[in-house]
């Protein structure tokens, strides 16, 4: 059901309740979510981040974000010649560790938060701020276009902290500063871990990766393309192959 | 006038979902989808084929503008260019049969789902006028997508890999000698000149042969392919907005008054190196009246024609390199 409401800056937004009851009414919520946070109405997050069901909302929507984010992204697959099955399969399984990326940027924003400016600061508050904020990676598939779909990508990542941050400090009463300072101090971490005390942990990611995809994914494009032997094709059209048929019969 | 938000949004929509779908053919061939792929074998020959005469010199492969449909069908203007060229360059084998804007060689008008649609477009384009004409413009601005797949850093190694395999078909065709090491000219007119300059790398590869791109007005973008390449000739004219086109989109080509903006981008490396020459062709379009290959008007006042000034121009680039680079003792 839509109820009135006016966001920070007075202008006048739908908030709704999050139904999780039947299929219809799960998808018209998170449809709503998603495009009010898209209308860019600002307060919507911390006008609902109390309402029964939205932690279960906030997942729903970093899912959806990842498994959007993927198909994206996914001439990775097709470059190193991934079959249909095992495309649908290595999607889901992404968007799965897209959304464990999101649990660790979350639990950061908690962490720093809570050590440095908001002691006792609500974990669920956090959860629902952070999941709710990847609303515009819902957009993700964009990246599909030629040409400028890693630049769109890329706007909709920087959109993503946008929201992200001014949705924890909204949750947790903070200073704009303080906000982007846990917000963007939780990413620099994840980025420095990633490449230290972390890589154990993103070699397993790689291959939960590789396994989904049923073969060793090559992640650069342009190095795909240089391994894969291209004397094969170039036999087709030669006529080679027909002629070693003929001779085999 | 109601309508008119509808008809906008209809639109958008439509220009969106064929921005996301343009590069699928590629994906989808590049992982094996496609099922019973016919350039995956020679091409026909034909009963009649002639024999490929011994005073050869080389090859140029024509890549067509992004009005094109097919590697057999030519804007009347087209036509007439290459007949010309073809007539100029004898001692040259004129390739025109490889569709650039399809990685299955696949015209626009065989296509079994929408071949109706661009044959009605095509149609539109060689009778209409007004809105007619602007319905045509359906087939440019779905090339254009496919050239924007060549000039994406993701896409384009697949897409110009792909391209790279239907000219070494052609040019087998046509009688080439892979590995003979017989120099091969793209000439891309339009979109065609990014479609050549991103084939370069893996086009030379395949013939182990040196490759030479002369654009026509080609909307090139900053492609990785320019460092592969023997040399670059642009083609362009003061009034040709399209080929401007290319410089827009491409940060790795701007730069402010001497000094680049990426100076070490690969375009600007084998701009350094000296492998790029730019020709002014006057006053000229890009296509149509006054254009390139505007066999009535002359941009120059000499009396020659656009497309006089323009074949002169290409033989000439085509004799001087050659002589200059391949057969030096005949010059």
């Amino acid at each position: 059901m839509h109820r009135p409401s006016w966001d920070v800056t007075g202008r006048h937004m739908e908030t709704f309740d999050v139904d999780f009851t039947g299929f219809g009414a799960a998808i018209s919520t998170i449809y709503n979510i998603i495009t009010a946070i898209l209308r860019r109405e600002r307060g919507i997050i911390a006008e609902m981040h109390t309402e029964d069901g939205v932690l279960l909302l906030s997942l729903v929507v970093v899912f959806i974000a990842g498994l959007s984010e993927r198909i994206g992204q996914s001439v990775v697959l097709f470059v190193n010649e991934v079959s249909p099955r095992r495309m649908v399969f290595s999607l889901v399984v992404g968007a799965l560790l897209f959304v464990g990326g999101y649990v660790l940027w979350m639990v950061l924003i908690w962490a720093g938060a809570s050590l440095l400016f908001r002691p006792g600061a609500s974990f669920r508050d956090v959860a629902v701020a952070v999941g709710l904020g990847y609303a515009p990676l819902s957009l993700g598939f964009l990246a599909l276009i030629p040409y400028f779909g890693g630049g769109i990508l890329s706007l909709l990542y920087l959109w993503v902290f946008v929201v992200a941050t001014a949705a924890v400090g909204a949750v947790l009463n903070l200073e704009p500063w303080q906000a982007v300072f846990v917000s963007s101090g939780g990413m620099l971490i994840i980025l420095v871990v990633r490449s230290t005390i972390g890589l154990p942990l993103v070699k397993i990611a790689r291959r939960i990766r590789n396994l989904a995809a049923g073969k060793r994914l090559e992640l650069k494009v342009r190095e795909a393309v240089e391994k894969r032997d291209i004397e094969p094709l170039l036999q087709l059209i030669t006529g080679e192959v027909e002629q070693v048929e003929r001779d085999n019969e | 006038m109601s309508e008119l938000p509808l008809i906008f949004t209809v639109a958008g929509l439509a220009l969106l979902v064929g921005l996301l779908l343009a590069p699928l053919e590629t994906l989808g061939w590049w992982a094996g989808w496609i099922e019973g792929d016919e350039t995956d074998r020679p091409m026909d020959e034909p009963a009649d084929k002639p024999p490929v005469p011994d005073n050869i010199r080389g090859y140029i492969v024509y890549l067509t503008g992004i009005s094109g449909v097919s590697g057999d069908v030519f804007l009347p203007e087209e036509e007439r260019f290459l007949e010309r060229l073809d007539a100029s360059l004898d001692d040259y084998v004129v390739v025109k049969d490889v569709y650039p804007y399809s990685v299955r060689n696949e015209a626009l008008t065989g296509q079994r789902v929408f071949a109706r649609v661009w044959r009605f477009a095509l149609n539109m384009k060689l009778s209409g006028k007004g809105l007619q004409r602007w319905l045509g413009f359906l087939i440019n601005l779905r090339n254009v997508f496919q050239v924007m797949v060549s000039a994406d850093r993701r896409y384009g190694p697949l897409y110009n890999t792909g391209f790279a395999r239907l000219i070494v078909r052609s040019l087998l065709h046509h009688g080439y000698e892979r590995s003979s090491g017989m120099p091969v000219y793209l000439l891309g007119y339009s979109g065609g000149g990014q479609i050549a300059i991103g084939s370069v790398p893996y086009l030379k590869n395949m013939l182990r042969a040196p490759v030479t791109v002369v654009s026509l007005g080609g909307a090139m973008g900053a492609d990785p392919g320019a460092e592969d390449v023997e040399h670059i000739y642009h083609l362009y004219g003061k009034r040709d907005g399209v080929q401007r086109l290319g410089w827009i989109l491409s940060p790795s080509r701007w730069h402010i008054g001497r000094w680049d903006i990426l100076p070490l981008s690969r375009w600007n490396h084998a701009r350094r190196e000296g492998k790029m020459t730019f020709l002014f062709m006057g006053d000229m379009r890009h296509n149509g009246k006054e254009g390139y290959l505007d066999n009535e008007h002359s941009a120059t006042g000499d009396g020659r024609s656009n497309l006089t000034v323009t074949v002169e121009r290409i033989v000439g680039i085509v004799r001087e390199h050659d002589a200059t680079y391949y057969h030096p003792a005949a010059a």
